[in-house]
């Protein structure tokens, strides 16, 4: 009897600290595999980048171009000489170019954003199944929220964000990319939830085996007691989080673009929470279209773009969804008066 | 060797056979190493056989079996033991019951009925024949006057009270006239609670102090607050979930 309990353990354990994936997921990741490569800066992995441009452009987070010399290699051993032809500021997204190297060479394919609305439709009761691409391994996880709203320290520019959750212990999971299983890209992992439960270490398992801790027969080749611990007590709970797919879409399509930069619409206003309804202006940024249209500090913006507007929370996300160079109407509460002004979304 | 000759044999290790008969054929085992065997075999047999009238009780045997397992009771049940298969389980269970605890709305507790010393009463009623039975040797005129129309039922509805501090409240039932509501009084310096017959608060129900109604937060008021330093070992920037957006200027 404890014969079969400690081989059954001994099975588990490896398929388990393997995170094998289920035949669907191997599936997805065999069709994304050829556009991910892991960016090394010296000797050290990184981050992974995706393919965004048969021209030989790679999407990473800015946090894995961190080195001055910088590569890149396939899962086939193929390296490539690296090197950043923009940042985005406002998502701390990268775009990396390569030497000599074009997609066209090779039986790559670009990585599209998905729809606007294919994860929008997502909640934490239908959390859609995602493959996370780390540095140094693949893992499964649950995009459950695509919806959320957050602030950009410290530039305090509102985004809206998508949370994924996963197993994952002590991992390096910044700049992980996120893919669903029909191979398109959600999101690139640039934050984690800064919470003990979340982030603690796997929970001791109590009872195991001195096998399982010490070795087998006493001596070396059992396992080891972090892996025992990976594999049959509670894993970490990592909630990373990432910009949203229409963001991430935007900026895929600026890095593709000529300049080679997204644009985010802004009007340049900072909000805060009005005492009754509506965003109070906290202040205007010098030269910025809501300057020019009149806009000042102290003015609550009630509606924008036909839009009500309760909260800055509000105002976040209706001015994500705007376009840079269109016209809209801001409704403001400037003392006991409600005035309207068209202002110009810039970026 | 024949047949017959070992029939014989047989009767002569079971003493069946006459003296003169048994003697002849001793005679002939003794000649015949083969006789002879077979001979000590049949009585090593025959003594074996004895010893089976003393089966001694480990012997097994299916009556034996069947006696000593009524006899010794059932094996005790094996202690579970924490072992590290049923730890992970057992703590997903519980983990599991716990949320569905937590999500569900605390129930609002039924309508509780107010016991009342109606049967008190009876006792001291000397119009009631309660047979030869024992029954107290007592007087109403030693509690003094009492009231002897049963009052109205109180039923009172419990209601969650508001997450404050609270400490014990002490109440007391005043007596009432019939068909009137009974005041229930908080005396710990609570706040008055009163109470109809129907047991409609007429009052909100409160302990000590009361703290001033949550504000309801608009369903988006959570952020995601993202700061510029990394999580040591996750290579990821901080992010802090806040309840509240009220103090957070946020914009673009």
């Amino acid at each position: 009897m404890s014969l079969w309990v400690v081989s059954t353990a001994l099975t588990l354990a490896v398929g388990w600290s393997g995170q094998q994936l289920a035949s669907s997921e191997a599936m997805a990741l065999r069709k994304i595999e050829p556009s991910i490569l892991r960016v090394m800066s010296g000797t050290q992995v990184s981050g992974v980048g995706v393919l965004v441009d048969p021209a030989g452009y790679f999407l990473a987070h800015r946090s894995a171009v961190g080195g001055p010399v910088l590569f890149g290699k396939f899962s086939s051993g193929e390296i490539v000489q690296l090197s950043v032809a923009s940042v985005d500021d406002v998502t701390q997204l990268a775009l990396l170019r390569t030497e000599g190297w074009r997609a066209v060479n090779r039986d790559t394919a670009s990585v599209q954003a998905p729809q606007s609305d294919y994860v929008q439709k997502a909640s934490v009761r239908n959390a859609t199944r995602v493959l996370i691409v780390l540095a140094d391994r693949t893992t499964r996880g649950d995009l459950t929220s695509s919806n959320l709203v957050g602030v950009m320290a410290p530039s305090r520019r509102g985004l809206t964000l998508s949370e994924i959750r996963f197993e994952d212990p002590q991992t390096a999971v910044g700049g992980g990319l996120a893919f669903t299983l029909d191979g398109r890209l959600v999101g690139v992992l640039g934050a984690a939830l800064d919470s003990p439960a979340a982030q603690s270490p796997s929970a001791e398992v109590r009872g195991l085996p001195d096998l399982l801790n010490g070795g087998v027969g006493g001596g070396g080749g059992g396992l080891g007691a972090n892996r025992a611990k990976a594999a049959f007590g509670p894993s970490t709970m990592t909630v990373a989080y990432s910009i949203s797919p229409d963001i991430l879409e935007r900026v895929v399509a600026g890095f593709r673009s000529s300049s080679r930069m997204p644009q985010h619409p802004a009007l340049g206003l900072m909000c805060r929470d009005a005492s009754g309804q509506g965003a109070l202006i906290d202040s205007v940024r010098d030269g910025s279209t809501a300057a020019q249209a009149g806009i000042r500090t102290g003015d609550v913006v009630v509606e924008l773009a036909g839009n009500p507007i309760r909260n800055q929370v509000d105002y976040t996300r209706v001015l994500i969804k705007l376009r840079v160079g269109d016209t809209v109407r801001v409704m403001l509460r400037r003392g006991q008066e409600v005035i309207s002004l068209d202002v110009k979304v810039g970026s | 060797m024949k047949r017959n000759d070992e029939d014989k044999l047989i009767e002569l290790a079971f003493g069946e056979l006459t003296a003169e008969e048994a003697e002849q054929l001793r005679a002939c085992a003794s000649s015949d190493p083969k006789l002879a065997r077979t001979l000590s075999q049949y009585s090593e047999m025959r003594e074996g056989l004895a010893c089976l009238k003393e089966i001694p009780e480990m012997q097994l045997s299916c009556d034996r079996l069947r006696d000593a397992i009524l006899a010794g009771g059932l094996k005790e049940p094996r202690s579970i033991g924490w072992n590290w298969v049923g730890v992970p389980i057992a703590l997903a269970a519980v983990a599991f019951v716990i949320t569905l605890a937590v999500k569900r709305p605390l129930p609002t507790m039924p309508p509780v009925a107010v016991a009342t010393p109606v049967e008190s009463r009876d006792l001291f009623d000397p119009s009631i024949d309660r047979g030869t039975g024992p029954v107290a040797a007592v007087k109403p005129e030693m509690f003094g006057t009492i009231d002897k129309t049963p009052p109205e039922p109180v039923t009172k509805s419990i209601v969650k009270p508001s997450p404050v501090v609270r400490t014990a409240a002490k109440v007391r039932v005043a007596e009432g006239e019939t068909g009137k509501p009974v005041q229930v009084t908080a005396l710990d310096g609570g706040a008055r609670m009163g109470l109809t017959a129907e047991g409609a608060p007429t009052a909100p129900l409160s302990f000590g102090a009361s703290e001033p109604a949550a504000t309801s937060n608009p369903p988006e008021a959570t952020l995601i607050v993202i700061e510029p330093d990394k999580l040591q070992g996750i290579g990821a920037q901080r992010a802090t979930e806040v309840e509240t957006s009220s103090n957070v200027v946020m914009g673009g």
